[in-house]
């Protein structure tokens, strides 16, 4: 789970610089900019989430 | 609003120089605060750490760090994408060669970041304390100073791709960031997050179906007392890089300080008060993080905001300071001794948000928002992973944790074969009863 929650960060950056680079029109730009920001976030849950499962399962 | 700095008069360079040698004050205040909110067997390798970080910060900055971030007009690599050139990294030579050390701006700014580095590598220091050994700390600095951190600072300060987000794209003026929320604390506070993944939480500190045990603060004066060490410091590193890298005017720095001191203390006072409400009485080591999360988000805002802004900011923040530092530790399991996450990367991320939508710059506010979400959204989305690959590596090869023994004897004991207090008897383990 640790690994797709750091893809999931990457791939929400690189949304956001599709989104800059890709779409001129203001409001597409700002959806999509704002969507990659939710999947960096889900990223950092996922990737959260799995240390704390590595961790119990240590204990 | 024009982000780039101009040329300083002489009276300017003597201000800025001036204000940069108040950033070390933030340095001991912090270092302080890492002490006190850590464990008392722990005292002498925290405080001695701290020094050491300073030190290898300062070289590995000079040595490589400056040579990759470089300052705005000075040469840089940058790849064409979409026929936009994207300034990736400075092009500049290693070791200071070829610098002018006369008080010039790219000057100045080099000085202002030897200190603002070792501050922002302070912060994952602290939140490695108690199990962090000493050399793993001191080579993970030099990662962080000579590579982690030039690297977005030439992006947001260097003139890098961040910066030309306005020129290149028409988002407002670029990402905006005035005195190191992003570069320094949120980087450094993201860089803690990783560490504290990395390291793992100290023994006996989460047990299976039981609430966290906790382990007070040790010396709570230590905190309170560099807590208001780091606002002279912070109003230094403030004024100083929003004269640097905001291009602001000499005149500025007197709104840079009332906001500094307004975000500040509007966030240690909601932090004591929702701690007051929550346990019944104010907690001391989550107001000095109230406190201080409202510093960092000051560095982000200090240039940009009127003065009712930047209280408002800090009010908001450290409201929410409490709730994050514990579901941090119930929720994820993060066992972070000082609250350097909740303090530095939430409060420093915040902070560039709120320029987003309460920043001043003369431009319509959804340009700017959306170049303030394309820098936090670097932040997340590289600094983070970029830092535990970096720090994760070096663990195959340095191992970070100290062992249980170290843990249990102390860390002054284990690394440095003595203790920051010999005279007293400090904890119960190690009184033997005749």
């Amino acid at each position: 789970m640790k690994i797709p929650g750091f893809l999931l960060l990457l791939a929400g950056w690189g949304l956001t610089l599709a989104a800059i680079v890709l779409l001129p029109q203001p409001a597409a730009r700002g959806v999509f900019m704002l969507m990659g920001m939710l999947v960096e976030l889900l990223g950092v849950g996922l990737v959260a989430r799995a240390q704390f499962l590595e961790r119990e399962i240590t204990q | 609003m024009n982000l780039t700095a101009q040329p300083l008069s002489e009276a300017g360079v003597a201000l800025c120089c001036v204000l940069v040698l108040l950033v070390p004050l933030a340095i001991a205040g912090l270092a302080m605060i890492n002490t006190g909110l850590g464990r008392s067997r722990s005292a002498a390798q925290s405080m001695l750490g701290s020094i050491c970080i300073l030190a290898v910060a300062a070289i590995a900055y000079f040595a490589f760090g400056f040579a990759f971030e470089g300052y705005a007009g000075l040469p840089q690599h940058a790849v064409m994408i979409a026929g936009k050139p994207w300034g990736w990294i400075a092009a500049l030579p290693f070791f200071f060669r070829g610098m002018q050390l006369d008080g010039s701006p790219a000057s100045l700014a080099a000085l202002l970041q030897i200190f603002g580095i070792a501050l922002a590598a302070l912060i994952p220091w602290g939140a490695g304390s108690d199990r962090w050994r000493l050399r793993a700390g001191c080579i993970s600095t030099a990662i962080f100073a000579g590579i982690i951190y030039p690297l977005f600072a030439h992006w947001a300060w260097g003139g890098g791709w961040l910066a030309q987000l306005g020129t290149n794209y028409g988002l407002g003026h670029g990402f905006a960031d005035a005195a190191g929320g992003g570069t320094m604390q949120a980087a450094g506070g993201l860089t803690a997050l990783a560490i504290v993944w990395i390291t793992g939480p100290r023994h006996g500190k989460f047990h299976r179906n039981q609430l966290p045990a906790v382990f007070p603060a040790h010396h709570i004066l230590y905190v309170l007392f560099g807590s208001m060490l780091t606002l002279a410091g912070w109003i230094g590193l403030n004024a100083a890089g929003s004269l640097l890298f905001a291009g602001i005017a000499p005149g500025r720095v007197v709104l840079v300080a009332v906001n500094t001191v307004l975000c500040a203390s509007g966030s240690l006072l909601t932090a004591l008060f929702v701690t007051k409400f929550r346990f019944g009485k104010p907690d001391a080591s989550l107001s000095a993080n109230g406190w201080v999360a409202g510093l960092a988000a000051s560095s982000a805002i200090c240039a940009f905001v009127p003065p009712a802004g930047a209280l408002l900011i800090g009010l908001m923040l450290g409201g929410a300071i409490p709730f994050m530092t514990e579901v941090l530790e119930l929720e994820f399991g993060v066992d972070d001794p000082t609250g350097a996450i909740s303090m530095h990367a939430a409060g420093g991320l915040w902070g560039l948000f709120a320029v987003g939508f309460m920043g001043r710059f003369g431009v319509p506010v959804g340009g700017q928002f959306l170049a303030q979400i394309a820098g936090i959204a670097t932040l997340l989305g590289f600094v983070l992973p970029f830092a535990y690959a970096l720090n994760w590596l070096l663990n195959k090869f340095v191992p970070f944790r100290a062992g249980k023994e170290g843990e249990q004897i102390g860390m002054d004991m284990y690394e440095l074969g003595a203790g920051a207090y010999p005279e007293f008897v400090i904890h119960t383990d190690e009184f033997l009863q005749r």
